[in-house]
């Protein structure tokens, strides 16, 4: 078997189980939908007529859509079997295997990341029915915000797992994922939009990879870049997925060696 | 050898839950690593929404009418009630994996309430970064909104109110496991979520449909919102009596679930 | 007196009767249909305070259900049952106080916390006294290691440590009667014996036990009393010894012969005994009824016939009893 067919094999049979649990897309729908209508609410009162950082309610509502579809497809992802893995042992198995750990739980992680889509297509075409969010700013810049959404799955994985690496040290995992989930949450701009934030906060928002899961995308949408600088994005994003990449590799090469197993 | 009471006295039930919730305590004192993860991982969540607030408010004045030091209040309320709960009830989180596995049976048979006996089964180490920095940020906006000394019996009254509401309508979400069976409570994990979201809000900015269910179907409204809106006047003062008759009420109504759900057990599955 | 009495003990589980996969799910939604299950069926016993008393079956034939019922987790469907006067169902707490469980499938220690966090609490939820706690204690230490493994966790404990402990739980406040359910399951043998032991002293001290058990040696060295209960209902109940009398008409003896043994020859030569082929070729076994020959007779005449180099008698084995009794070969 090819790597590729290898790699599609672990993505297919995590997103099969992720679609059995069949309540799974409707919950995340209710979630991320339900805090997407708060905030489509609260910036609807504050944005009114005006705007507020460069935000008028067309681009916010466009804004907020973007959010959703990022945060769905990252919330929603299946984080927890990596970290079962290390934590209860079961990777000693894995070690032995001729199968790259990192490669397999990347194609199981992107695939429980693609049984999200329903949701974000529900919760999209919901919103477009309700909001009538305006187009991309040119159709190039719907292009490119595509590409930048495609480059979230790899990015995504790079966070998570290098933050599931720390199991090799700790015993438990919640926490972490706690702490990565709130840091996303607030450096990536769906909380609020990166622009209303004082310049030196945006400065360490920008030194982090969060912000291409929202500011990013949306920025290109909403041409609030130029081709250019969407391309420069673009990039930017590229380099972190591939930095986290190698940077994951590493982690897990020195966690093997230096850190014992848990479990019987 | 004493003759021990053959019914449940308060104080008995007093004495199982609170020993209870010590022995987890104890427990959590062998990891000192995890509990501080945890802890921090509660209170990041509720700086960053400290952070939000105050992002936000560089910009605008008011958010429907309400100042910062109001939705500070407002958001702190909410965060030290979820908070409690993972202090104080954690354990009901796993009612769904002990119906499942049978684990409930052992509990029957000994002489204390079931649901105390589950709810102390868990503390969540998050509580105590939630319910510290809720408690600071409530702080801050008292001070900084001028509340006054006056009112703090309000404040005091909101807060035990607000924990024990919170507390007994995530048990009766997670009580759902019961009848639903799975190993967690979808609909508790979906409630705990939309109040984090929709609460931190002034009820003004949503539709009056959103009112009527937070007031009168599940009342999270009197969690913090009505306590808030009473001290900043939006509201009359008299509905602050619904505080407590909430509470009470979501108390009663947390056993009696509870109580129902016990008696549909049939311990299937090992 | 009896400690326990029920009467006419009847148990049917309702379960959805629905088609696998999606399809049938969604027909269930449309069309609610439901199969009853009775898993126990019109059960009389009764139970006199200091008896114990071995509760055994094929698995499904209504055990643990029964179990079930007599400590008030699951309600009768019909009839009755009295633990000490009470129904344990509804006077759940003050039945509480009298009773010691133990599941052997699983734990009642709090999985995070050392045993000993785990005696304490229950200690203070049965109102134990201090001297009563540290005596019992220092009893189950002398009979079962306790102190052993008192401040590990419970997640640390090997299997047959995390039951010993279980037992000490259930047995902290001193009930009257002890409910055992599988209690040495997964036991090597030098446990089992200990356990077995215990519960021999616990029987005498005047305990009432009801013990379920698929390890038939189990009931034989802690048990007088046999119940056996197959497809929901009482198929024998009575003296263990009277079971093997009243149902093993046989004995054996097992013989090793110089050289290899010739068992059809010996059949012809000594017709009136059963003979079969032992493990090895010099080894085989005489089965015998025991009311037409006594055990003297059968050994005198072999051994001066056949100068056996070795010899061995089978005690009567309950399994076959029991074998038969669910095989319904037997009738009361």
């Amino acid at each position: 078997m090819t790597q590729f067919a290898v790699d599609r094999a672990f993505a297919t049979l995590s997103f099969k189980r992720r679609l059995a649990y069949k309540t799974q897309w409707a919950i995340a729908l209710v979630i991320g939908g339900g805090a997407m209508l708060v905030s489509m609410a609260m910036w609807h009162n504050l944005i009114g007529d005006g705007t507020l950082s460069g935000y008028d309610w067309d681009s916010m509502r466009a804004y907020l859509i973007i959010g959703f579809m990022t945060a769905t497809v990252v919330f929603g992802a299946a984080d927890w079997h990596i970290a079962d893995r290390i934590l209860d042992g079961h990777i000693a198995i894995d070690l032995t295997k001729p199968v790259d750990f990192q490669r397999a739980r990347a194609a199981e992680y992107i695939g429980s990341m693609i049984s999200t889509i329903p949701s974000v297509v529900v919760g999209v075409v919901g919103a477009w029915l309700l909001f009538d969010p305006p187009g991309p700013a040119t159709p190039l810049a719907g292009v490119l915000t595509a590409a930048s959404f495609l480059l979230v799955f790899p990015l995504a994985f790079g966070i998570t797992y290098l933050s599931v690496l720390v199991c090799f040290w700790t015993k438990r995992y919640l926490g972490i994922m706690w702490l990565r989930e709130a840091l996303l949450s607030f450096f990536s701009g769906m909380m609020i939009p990166l622009a209303f934030m004082p310049s030196w906060l945006q400065g360490i928002a920008w030194a982090l990879p969060f912000p291409h899961f929202t500011a990013t995308p949306a920025a290109i949408y909403l041409g609030h870049v130029d081709t250019r600088g969407a391309l420069g994005l673009l990039a930017a994003e590229a380099a972190w997925a591939v930095g986290l990449w190698f940077a994951g590799r590493l982690v897990f090469n020195h966690a093997v060696k230096k850190v014992t197993v848990h479990g019987g | 050898m004493a003759d021990p009471a053959k019914t449940l006295t308060a104080r008995h039930v007093n004495g199982v839950y609170w020993r209870g919730l010590q022995a987890q305590i104890r427990a959590i004192t062998e990891y000192p690593a995890d509990f501080w993860v945890m802890a921090s991982s509660g209170a990041m969540w509720n700086f960053l929404q400290f952070a939000f607030l105050s992002v936000l408010f560089a910009t605008v004045p008011d958010v429907a009418g309400w100042t910062y030091h109001e939705m500070l209040l407002l958001s702190g309320l909410l965060t030290v009630s979820v908070g409690s709960t993972a202090l104080l009830c954690d354990g009901v989180w796993s009612t769904g994996q002990m119906v499942l596995k049978g684990d409930i049976d052992y509990r029957i048979t000994r002489p204390a309430p079931v649901v105390v006996q589950i709810a102390t089964t868990h503390i969540g180490m998050q509580g105590f970064g939630e319910v510290t920095f809720g408690l600071v940020m409530i702080g801050y906006a008292w001070v900084g909104g001028g509340f006054g000394l006056a009112a703090l019996p309000i404040a005091l009254l909101a807060l035990v109110c607000a924990c024990v509401l919170e507390c007994a309508l995530m048990t009766i979400f997670c009580a759902v496991n019961f009848w639903i069976k799975g190993p967690m409570s979808n609909f508790a994990f979906m409630f705990v979520d939309l109040q984090s979201n929709a609460m931190r809000m002034p009820l003004a900015l949503f539709p009056v449909a959103v009112k009527a269910v937070t007031y009168f179907v599940i009342p999270v409204a009197f969690v913090n919102f009505v306590p808030v809106a009473v001290l900043t006047g939006q509201i009359g003062p008299w509905w602050l009596i619904g505080t407590p008759l909430a509470s009470a009420a979501a108390l009663f109504g947390a056993v009696g679930v509870y109580r129902l759900g016990l008696r549909s057990y049939d311990s299937s599955g090992h | 007196m009896p400690i326990l009495e029920a009467r006419s003990l009847t148990k049917t589980f309702r379960r959805p009767d629905k088609a696998s996969g999606f399809k049938g799910a969604v027909k269930h939604l449309a069309q609610r249909k439901y199969k009853n299950f009775t898993a126990v069926d019109g059960i009389d016993l009764a139970i006199e305070p200091g008896e114990s008393v071995a509760y055994v079956g094929p698995n499904g034939a209504g055990k643990s259900t029964t179990v079930k019922l007599l400590t008030g987790i699951l309600k009768p469907t019909e009839g009755t049952v009295r633990v000490m006067g009470r129904d344990p169902h509804t006077d759940r707490v003050a039945n509480a106080h009298d009773i010691g469980v133990l599941f052997g499938q699983r734990t009642q220690l709090w999985w995070d916390l050392p045993v000993e966090e785990s005696l304490k609490l229950l200690k203070h939820m049965y109102g134990v006294s201090d001297s009563d706690y540290r005596r019992r204690i220092a009893m189950f230490d002398d009979l079962l290691d306790l102190n052993e493994f008192m401040p590990a966790l419970a997640r640390t404990l090997s299997l047959g440590q995390r039951m010993r402990a279980d037992l000490a739980c259930a047995l902290i406040h001193s009930p009257k009667i002890v409910y055992l359910d599988e209690p040495t399951i997964g036991l090597d043998i030098s446990v089992k014996d200990r356990l077995r032991a215990f519960l021999r002293e616990l029987v005498e001290g005047g305990t009432t036990l009801l013990l379920t058990s698929h390890d038939l040696a189990d009931i034989e060295e802690v048990c007088e009393r046999i119940v056996v209960i197959d497809k929901g209902v009482i198929a024998y109940d009575g003296p263990i010894r009277e079971l093997k009398a009243h149902y093993i008409t046989t004995k054996a003896v097992n013989l090793v012969l110089d050289g290899p043994a010739d068992v059809p020859a010996l059949a012809e030569k000594f017709p009136e005994y059963e003979w079969a082929a032992g493990e090895a070729a010099s080894e085989v076994t005489v089965t015998y009824e025991s009311s037409r020959f006594t055990t003297a007779e059968v050994l005198g005449g072999l051994t001066g016939q056949l100068a056996p180099r070795d010899l061995s008698l089978s005690e009567p084995s309950i399994e076959d009893v029991i074998r038969r009794l669910y095989a319904g070969e037997l009738t009361k």
